[in-house]
């Protein structure tokens, strides 16, 4: 799978301005630089989605789905960082 | 009258929102208040462009100098860079056609956020007289207030927060 499109990448960064407000979640950062983190965040995960999925182990890798991989990684990411 | 007076004051409960984009009602409360104290604000989003829309009359003792805005708002959760607001007045007066006139244009500011989310920011926009529509005493007006999202001087995050703004004789 590729990187996100652009507008794609708009989205998540309007949604995740609008999640940050909702939250009153304090941040000292322009949005042009947070476009920059998104877009780090969204090569970064490109590079090492085949890492991630070489760590699974053989059962959960050709059990789950790509897109339950990617529910799993949320999952355990938000739990380990206090988001869920 | 003199410089500086006030013509006009508005709050978030005033906005008679427009039929799209419009900026959305929010509280912000103070809990350390018995009962909660909430503040009624409108949210503006950072990433599109959103308005709205105050009504009244001009003040009978408007001298001719020209309106300067004064805009309150507080961000929701940005704690740098800054918002650029863009004001406009359309005046209506007797044989003006409310649904077919369009309004004046933009005059705007870029202010700098308060270091602190949730703290009030006070920002001006200035208008001449030829800039407020021409609008004449105890005539009928609207101003739309709007935060220009894609703006380059607009590059704080989240929400800003607007909690009232007032039109004084410039």
């Amino acid at each position: 799978m590729a990187v996100l499109s652009d507008p794609d990448r708009e989205i998540v960064w309007a949604d995740f301005m609008r999640d940050l407000s909702r939250d009153f979640d304090s941040l000292a950062l322009s949005k042009t630089d947070l476009r920059a983190a998104l877009d780090a965040t969204d090569a970064w995960i490109d590079s090492n989605a085949a890492s991630y999925n070489s760590a699974l182990p053989a059962a959960a890798r050709v059990a789950m789905s790509a897109t339950q991989k990617a529910r799993l990684f949320l999952a355990v990411a938000g739990k380990r960082y206090g988001v869920l | 009258m003199a410089s500086g007076d006030s013509l006009f004051v508005f709050t978030a409960n005033n906005n008679e929102p427009p039929a799209t984009v419009a900026a959305t009602p929010d509280v912000r409360a103070n809990t350390g208040d018995t009962p909660d104290d909430e503040v009624v604000v409108l949210d503006f989003d950072a990433g599109a462009t959103e308005f709205a829309v105050f009504a009244g009359a001009l003040a009978r003792h408007y001298d001719g100098g020209g309106i300067t805005l004064v805009v309150g708002y507080m961000m929701s959760s940005g704690a740098s860079g800054g918002v650029r607001l863009d004001g406009q007045f359309k005046s209506l007066g007797d044989g003006d056609n409310p649904t077919s006139k369009a309004y004046a244009a933009v005059q705007s500011v870029t202010s700098t956020v308060p270091g602190t989310a949730g703290i009030i920011e006070y920002a001006a926009i200035t208008f001449t007289n030829a800039q407020i529509d021409s609008l004449a005493v105890g005539e009928y007006f609207r101003l739309r207030i709007s935060r220009d999202h894609d703006h380059a001087g607009d590059d704080a995050t989240g929400d800003m927060e607007f909690v009232f703004v007032e039109g004084r004789e410039t």
